[in-house]
């Protein structure tokens, strides 16, 4: 083994703790950007094949069937965005405690980057779904 | 690194030995070996570099032909269709043989050194690429020798692309184009395994320099955007050799589906070429200001959110097309969002410059040059992501100055920026600063006259894609302007050869870091040893030669870096790190000089050309021959295994040397292919819905889908999960028999799936060529039966494997057996999705 390797403490620990699974850090980091993409292919798929086809376009409260489905899918994926935001949150905390070592400096960037990029996210895919309720309504 | 560890040690306790067999193990091929059979990343980077600049020479004149011809109105210098053959070649070689390709040889070369490994993740894959571009740029030209130049402009939309009016010119384009999207995808899987896998000990993500960050993304872009355009040309050539009709309305077809499918490929492709930019800004602006970059995080952030978006603009091309009102919300935003990323990395930069006192060299000319330009593009940009603005100015100049401000301002600037930046490393010499200043304000001057008067001809009604325009239109003088300052930019490009050519011969030799840069390429000078680093360098912050990080040296980290001085010195290897943190993983063999990659672009040259002659016979041999010639170079050699079995670099320092699962480059080369394939089969599916939808008949022609029933073929793939999951079962418990015996019988199922599935393709009742639905539904099962016969070649391959090795069931044979199982589950999901689309969708709804 590597001299003085014995003396080192576990630089397995954190990843392997289940603080810091793999899949936790996955959906921490990009889970805003996955979000974002199913959104805008979800919305587009509906949108050109329920149009195209007459489906659901008759209004219900002011907003026809397809509005309907996009606003409760943009509101599905933004909360699901928003949960990756908290995990990536709760992440840099968890991995503030080890910021003075190699890894636990390598996590608190990538649970930085991730809250980041879920909070724009956030917000785009807010942006995209708004103007189907006020302006953009119909097929 | 410093000088002195270049130089061979004494013979001290065998060192100078290792050293000597280190130096052998790494040499270079001389003469004419040299030529064909190397693989080191610096010639490669230098030769697409190179090839891609020639290409360029091409392009310009092209473009200064075009010029001529509108630099009055009513001109008949060229006549019609000179000028559509002009912008037809002029934006497909630009957008496919000069701009990606220079900035992929720039990624080979450098990436290695700033990311201080050894060498990129698969050499023989860097010299399959470049022979592969280089054999398709040269197809692309050969329409000239035949008089058959494409005409169609670069963005091939069917009709006019289409057989009835695009003869063997358009031919030649494809097929060229089909060679550059292999090459692409095959440097993007290269590179994103490079970044991920082969960094320095220590180099983190949050480490890892910007130039690697950019990328990333884009090596992650390409992979899907050109597998999405690969899917396309070979539909569309389909329509044209094999008369399907995926594009052809007379038969069920839409054109508009080639629309969304270039374009889904060509907005990405945008931004694929300005991420890497933004690249060599973010290395350049720190050096000049002698700082860290402001903001490094945050322009990370918006590297991967600027990936992500321009996957969702590409309808933003089509806004004039007719799609339904709500669309144009998702798309219109993401179009106006992405400024936000673009705008960020922006403020970052002149953040970094703010209050510094830069020195005004060349490179930083290029880069503040790249500024303006690019912000003036941006805001245009932004302006034609507004739904009617866009609807306003459509197919003017206007759009036409608004991509080149993007294209020329915001990629050439910074490539300009990067190739003074960096010659010193290239070339061994410091550029001349008088003739670099010089070419700077010519390009700079000329572009501007050039391109910015035609914001205000595109608004006053000037199309573009025009071979002339009227003279009551009142735009003589301003395209007179334009045309003469497109020679002073011609030159100014002419001023940029001459001084690499000059300084090459001339200049003054370059010292080590001549900028003062503070990241880990400039730790070497031009007279690097082809492994780059004798030891891997150990990285303790962002700017490894300004070593600002006050965190402690690593013990761990350096005892790791001293045992791998000169090691191994029997075969060519390089230290594999955690894609997060940076912590070793594993010592990974990284393959040596060959032939077998120019012989396997040969193989493809042969079956292309014969293609494009509808000479099939001699296709199917020449796939024949490439696959062989690629399983030959993929095989390793069992010599090789054992010296690496003897090693003693695993008790020294823990790491394997036999990496298994995500450890493995070579597991990270299968999920690039995976992605690739299913790439190609979103493309398929979504064609099926979309032609369903705009079909007022589905299936078309009164046509019986085959029922539930009529796919039960498809149950023998699902039945095959069970042998490889037995197989899995069985070489966990080192049963070589049973797990080879398991293999064999999935790949028995799978070619029991290929022959019913050919044999219901035979059978059908509608040709390929009887409508959309037949053509789509044949091509799909086609994909599928390819897939499948692939995953089988890798069953039978991993099955002989693992009898042959049965008392080493380790190592090379696990992760044989891992890439096939990936590959086995991948097609088994695959045909699921194809079954229900194909199979059970007519039916549901």
């Amino acid at each position: 083994m590597v001299q003085g390797k014995e003396e080192l403490p576990d630089r397995s620990t954190l990843i392997t703790n289940g603080k810091v699974g793999g899949t936790r850090l996955i959906f921490a980091t990009l889970g805003g950007a996955a979000c974002w993409l199913a959104h805008l292919l979800l919305s587009y798929g509906i949108a050109e094949m329920l149009c195209v086809a007459e489906i659901l376009r008759e209004p219900v409260l002011g907003l026809s069937g397809i509005g309907w489905m996009l606003v409760m899918i943009s509101a599905a994926l933004i909360f699901t965005a928003l949960a990756a935001l908290a995990v990536s949150l709760r992440l840099c905390s968890a991995a503030s405690y080890a910021k003075g070592t190699e890894q636990g400096s390598a996590i608190l960037f990538t649970a930085r980057f991730g809250a980041l990029s879920n909070l724009i996210f956030v917000v785009v895919i807010a942006v995209e779904s708004i103007p189907i309720i006020y302006w953009l309504k119909e097929c | 690194m410093n000088s002195e560890e270049q130089k061979p040690e004494s013979n001290a306790d065998g060192k100078g030995e290792r050293r000597a067999a280190f130096e052998k193990v790494w040499k270079a091929p001389t003469g004419f070996e040299d030529w064909f059979k190397t693989v080191n990343n610096q010639p490669f980077g230098n030769r697409f570099m190179m090839t891609s600049f020639v290409f360029f020479l091409l392009a310009g004149v092209q473009a200064l032909c075009m010029r001529a011809q509108l630099a009055v109105p009513d001109n008949d210098l060229l006549g019609p269709e000179i000028y559509n053959q002009l912008f037809t070649m002029h934006g497909a070689t630009m957008m496919y043989l000069v701009i990606l390709p220079f900035l992929e040889g720039l990624a080979i070369y450098l990436l290695p050194l700033i990311l201080g490994t050894r060498e990129m993740a698969f050499p023989r894959m860097s010299a399959f690429s470049y022979w592969v571009f280089f054999f398709g740029g040269v197809i692309f030209y050969t329409g000239y020798l035949f008089n058959a130049v494409p005409d169609t402009g670069w963005f091939v939309y069917p009709p006019v692309s289409l057989n009835e009016y695009s003869g063997l010119g358009l031919d030649f384009l494809l097929v060229g184009l089909g060679f550059i999207e292999i090459a692409g995808v095959g440097t993007g899987i290269e590179i994103a395994t490079t970044i991920l896998k082969f960094r320095a000990p220590g180099m983190s993500l949050g480490r890892m320099p910007l130039f690697a960050w950019a990328w990333l993304i884009t090596a992650i872009m390409i992979i899907f955007a050109f597998a999405t355009l690969f899917g396309a040309t070979v539909m569309i050539e389909m329509d044209r050799a094999l008369g399907t009709c995926f594009f052809r309305p007379q038969c069920g077809g839409t054109p508009l589906l080639w629309q969304h499918l270039f374009w889904f490929f060509g907005h990405p492709d945008v931004y694929i070429m300005f991420i890497p930019a933004t690249g060599i800004v973010s290395m350049i602006i720190p050096a000049f200001a002698r700082r860290p970059i402001a903001g490094y995080t945050l322009i990370a952030v918006a590297i991967m959110a600027t990936g992500f978006l321009s996957f969702g603009l590409w309808v933003h091309h089509m806004f004039t097309t007719g799609i339904p009102l709500l669309s144009f919300g998702f798309f219109a935003a993401a179009s106006l969002m992405i400024a936000l990323a673009s705008g960020t990395q922006v403020f970052a930069w002149l953040a970094t410059l703010w209050r510094s006192s830069p020195d005004y060299k060349t490179p930083l000319l290029y880069v503040l040059g790249f500024l303006f330009l690019f912000v003036l593009g941006g805001v245009t940009g932004v302006m034609v992501a507004i739904v009617p603005f866009d609807w306003q100015v459509h197919d003017t100049y206007f759009v036409v100055a608004h991509f080149h401000y993007v294209l020329i301002g915001g990629v050439v600037f910074p490539i300009l920026a990067g190739l003074h930046y960096w010659l010193p490393l290239i070339i061994g010499k410091m550029p001349s600063e008088r003739l670099g200043k010089w070419s700077f304000w010519l390009i700079f001057i000329g572009f501007n006259l050039t391109f910015f008067p035609m914001h205000y001809m595109g608004l006053k009604g000037m199309a573009r894609r025009v071979y002339t325009y009227p003279e009551s239109l009142g735009l003589g003088w301003l395209n007179l302007i334009s045309s003469a300052s497109a020679f002073i930019l011609g030159a100014g490009f002419l001023v940029v050869a001459y001084n690499v050519v000059y300084s090459r011969k001339r200049g003054v030799t370059a010292p080590r870091n001549p900028w003062n840069a503070g990241s880990l390429e400039w730790s070497v000078t031009a007279e690097m040893p082809n492994y780059v680093f004798l030891a891997p360098p150990v990285i303790r912050g962002r700017e490894p030669l300004w070593d600002q990080s006050d965190e402690p040296h690593d013990p761990y980290l350096e005892s790791i870096a001293k045992a791998l001085k000169n090691e191994p010195a029997e075969w060519r290897a390089a230290l594999v790190t955690d894609a997060v943190t940076g912590e070793p993983q594993a010592i990974q063999r990284v393959s040596g000089p060959s032939y077998f990659p120019i012989i396997a672009a040969l193989g493809l040259l042969v079956t292309s050309v014969a293609t494009l002659f509808q000479g099939y016979l001699v296709a199917l041999v020449g796939t024949i021959f490439t696959i062989i010639v690629a399983g030959l170079w993929l095989w390793p050699r069992e010599s090789e295994l054992e010296l690496m079995r003897r090693s003693k670099l695993p008790s020294k320092t823990g790491l394997p040397v036999e990496p298994t699962g995500s450890a493995a480059a070579p597991w990270w080369a299968m999920v690039g292919s995976l992605a690739v394939i299913g790439t190609i089969f979103g493309v398929l599916l979504y064609s099926y819905f979309y032609l369903r939808v705009y079909s007022p008949e589905w299936p078309q022609g009164s046509i019986k889908p085959p029922n539930f029933s009529g796919g039960a073929h498809y149950l023998l793939l699902l039945t095959s999960l069970g042998s490889i999951l037995w197989a899995r079962r069985a070489y966990n418990k080192a049963d070589a028999a049973s797990a080879a015996i398991a293999l064999t019988v999935t790949a028995l199922l799978a070619a029991l799936f290929i022959a019913a599935l050919s044999a219901q393709l035979a059978d059908a009742e509608f040709a390929p060529s009887r409508n959309a639905y037949a053509s789509i539904f044949h091509v799909t099962s086609w994909h599928m039966a390819a897939l499948a016969s692939g995953g089988a070649l890798f069953l039978i391959t991993a099955a002989t494997r693992i009898a042959k090795h049965k008392n080493y069931l380790k190592g090379y044979t696990t992760l044989h057996l891992q890439i096939t199982e990936l590959c086995w589950y991948f097609t088994c999901v695959t045909a699921l999705l194809v079954y229900l689309t194909l199979y059970v969708s007519p039916y549901a709804f």
